[in-house]
């Protein structure tokens, strides 16, 4: 049985930090939630998954991260389909933060930020733990919290716990789900710089995102999801249009460029007021 | 304090106790004998020191108190593990192995034995049957509960409700069946006693007890990992199904085994663990070890009690530890839910 099964250290491909679906599908009792979508986040690159409620973006993390068998296609991570990597393996390949942390019980934040090094256990970089877990807490800014018990933090700050544990578990490939959904201003731009600056290390980044200005403003591509299908891949400036995200949002939208860095600024049309 | 100067004063204070109780336990009686002649006693068997004086209070001792003491160690140690065990799976500590029907599948295995008059292990049969009948039933509860491969904990929790009704209902039934005598068997069986305790039953108890035990410490980190959710886990490298199986097994054995010789005793699985998670935290790698002594000292002393708060009389147990264990747990969970906004 596994669960007693030493762990084997393996050595980890780091160079080939990427994770790729192609022509994945999936259907729960008959209704499509994906349609042969492919989109590939490589090495050194942050990648938005953009799109409207329901789009399939976080059935596609899921599918990367292993949750989640595709009916048809396959979900590769460092080039191997997933099933083929153990669940040690893949733990020390890719870390995931899905939408929801919440705790059973009231562990300190040290605690479970520390969880994120159980995959290194009896391995060479079980030595690093300390200092990986110093650095991932810092990341967030969480480093005065570690004493704190979960339970008595505010939401936003359970969350930067969450990310500080997926950042601890130290991965070329980094699944985020909708990272910056709790988060005030400061911190969704600190959660983004952090995701950035692990692209910068080599690693590879995909991000899902609802503030598209976020993901233009981040992102080196965007994937933009649209009832289960992509509708569009590319670099943030040629891929988030006004024609375009009108359509998917079913909503007139604006787009125009910042005027100090350039970059894209998506805004939902707003009538001006009468005066 | 620092966290490891807290768990030590734990360990220590908690270890110091289950001596001290065990000690007191094996004098007081009917027939009381000295606290030093109790320690001399066991210094003598152990190598040290010469017999007791008195035979009568030698063989009291170790036909009568020793079995007892040590049944009661074995199985509140048992139960308090079982129960963190449980907590720990389900993510939940309000989970008890009770909940997933380990207790009133035992209850229905020995009830069943009672009213057949099965003699076909001799005094072990009720035992027999009530450790087979536990197994049994939290095997399909897990069977029941599973669908493609995973279980969810609110659907085990259900199907243990509805296979505990059934038990119930099985109960009523063999109380309907049974004659006079059964029927006094079988209440005082749910009621649960340790009067019963002799040698064989502890030498069967062990190994199990001691499987349980290590089973349950060896899967400690990974439970800390399921605390952050089933999902999470696996992403951290668990696997989760296999994590759940095995500790459900071991849950299985540990306490059918154990209620199969005392019968049914609540609350010690429930109270421990919440207990230990309040004064140390959650981690399982200090709370597994430390349920198993507080377990221990926590029936050990509900056993003094028992025989000793009537004269000429041996209080079932299980009335004892619900009757304080109830109100104590009320307690708990409203002094934890206003301090950390939640249940700890």
């Amino acid at each position: 049985m596994t669960v007693f099964t030493r762990r084997t250290p393996r050595p980890v491909p780091k160079t080939a930090a990427s994770a790729e679906l192609s022509d994945v599908s999936f259907a729960v009792s008959g209704k499509s939630l994906l349609r042969k979508v492919s989109f590939e986040v490589r090495s050194g690159e942050v990648l938005a998954l953009v799109g409207p409620n329901g789009a399939g973006k976080s059935t596609a993390l899921a599918v990367l991260a292993g949750d989640l068998t595709p009916d048809s296609g396959e979900a590769r991570i460092a080039g191997e389909a997933v099933p083929r990597w153990s669940t040690v393996d893949l733990a020390r390949l890719r870390a995931v933060l899905p939408q929801q942390n919440a705790v059973s019980f009231p562990f300190t934040v040290g605690d479970v930020v520390r969880m994120g090094r159980a995959p290194w256990a009896g391995t060479d970089a079980e030595a690093g733990d300390d200092e990986v877990v110093a650095r991932a807490l810092a990341a967030t800014g969480m480093t005065e919290f570690a004493g704190r018990r979960l339970t008595t933090l505010s939401g936003g700050e359970q969350a930067r716990a969450a990310l500080s544990r997926v950042l601890a578990q130290d991965t070329g490939v980094l699944l985020l789900d909708e990272p910056t959904a709790a988060l005030d201003l400061r911190h969704t731009e600190d959660v983004l710089r952090i995701a950035s600056a692990r692209a910068g290390d080599g690693n590879a980044v995909l991000v899902v995102l609802h503030d598209l200005g976020l993901a233009a403003a981040h992102a080196d591509r965007v994937v933009v999801l649209d009832r289960g299908e992509v509708v569009a891949t590319g670099p943030p400036g040629e891929v988030l249009t006004e024609s375009l995200l009108t359509e998917v949002y079913r909503h007139p939208i604006e787009v125009f460029a910042h005027p100090r860095t350039g970059k894209p600024v998506v805004l939902p049309h707003r009538p001006a007021e009468e005066s | 304090m620092t966290r490891t100067v807290k768990v030590t004063a734990l360990f220590t204070v908690l270890a110091a106790g289950t001596v001290l109780v065990c000690l007191v336990s094996a004098g007081m009686g009917q027939y009381d004998i000295d606290l030093g002649d109790v320690a001399g006693s066991v210094l003598h068997r152990l190598g040290l020191g010469s017999p007791l004086a008195d035979p009568f209070a030698e063989s009291t001792l170790w036909q009568v108190r020793f079995p007892r003491v040590v049944l009661g160690l074995l199985v509140g140690g048992v139960l308090g593990v079982a129960g963190a065990l449980m907590q720990g799976v389900f993510g939940n500590p309000l989970a008890e192995p009770a909940v997933v029907g380990v207790s009133s599948g035992a209850a229905v295995g020995a009830s069943l034995s009672i009213v057949s008059g099965a003699t076909f292990l001799g005094s072990f049969s009720t035992p027999a049957l009530g450790f087979a009948g536990g197994l049994v039933t939290t095997m399909g509860v897990y069977a029941l509960a599973r669908s493609r491969g995973r279980s969810e904990v609110v659907t085990l929790i259900l199907t243990g409700v509805a296979v505990n009704a059934v038990a119930s209902a099985v109960i009523a039934f063999t109380l309907f069946a049974g004659d006079q005598a059964a029927r006094e068997q079988i209440v005082f069986w749910q009621l649960g006693s340790l009067a019963s305790a002799r040698w064989p039953y502890v030498v069967t108890l062990l190994p199990l007890a001691v499987a349980g035990v290590v089973v349950a410490l060896v899967l400690s980190r990974r439970l800390d990992l399921l605390a952050l959710g089933e999902r999470q886990a696996r992403h951290l490298g668990v696997n989760v199904e296999a994590l759940r199986l095995t500790a459900i097994v071991a849950v299985a054995l540990m306490v059918s085994a154990a209620v199969s010789y005392s019968g049914i005793i609540g609350f010690v699985g429930l109270i421990v663990p919440h207990g230990i998670r309040m004064l140390v935290g959650p981690g399982h790698r200090v709370l597994i070890p430390a349920s198993l002594l507080a377990g221990a000292l926590l029936l050990s002393a509900a056993d003094l009690a028992a025989r000793t708060l009537f004269d000429y009389a041996d209080l079932p147990i299980g009335i004892l530890t619900a009757i304080v264990g109830g109100p104590f747990f009320f307690w708990l969970l409203l002094r934890t839910r206003r301090r950390s906004g939640g249940w700890a």
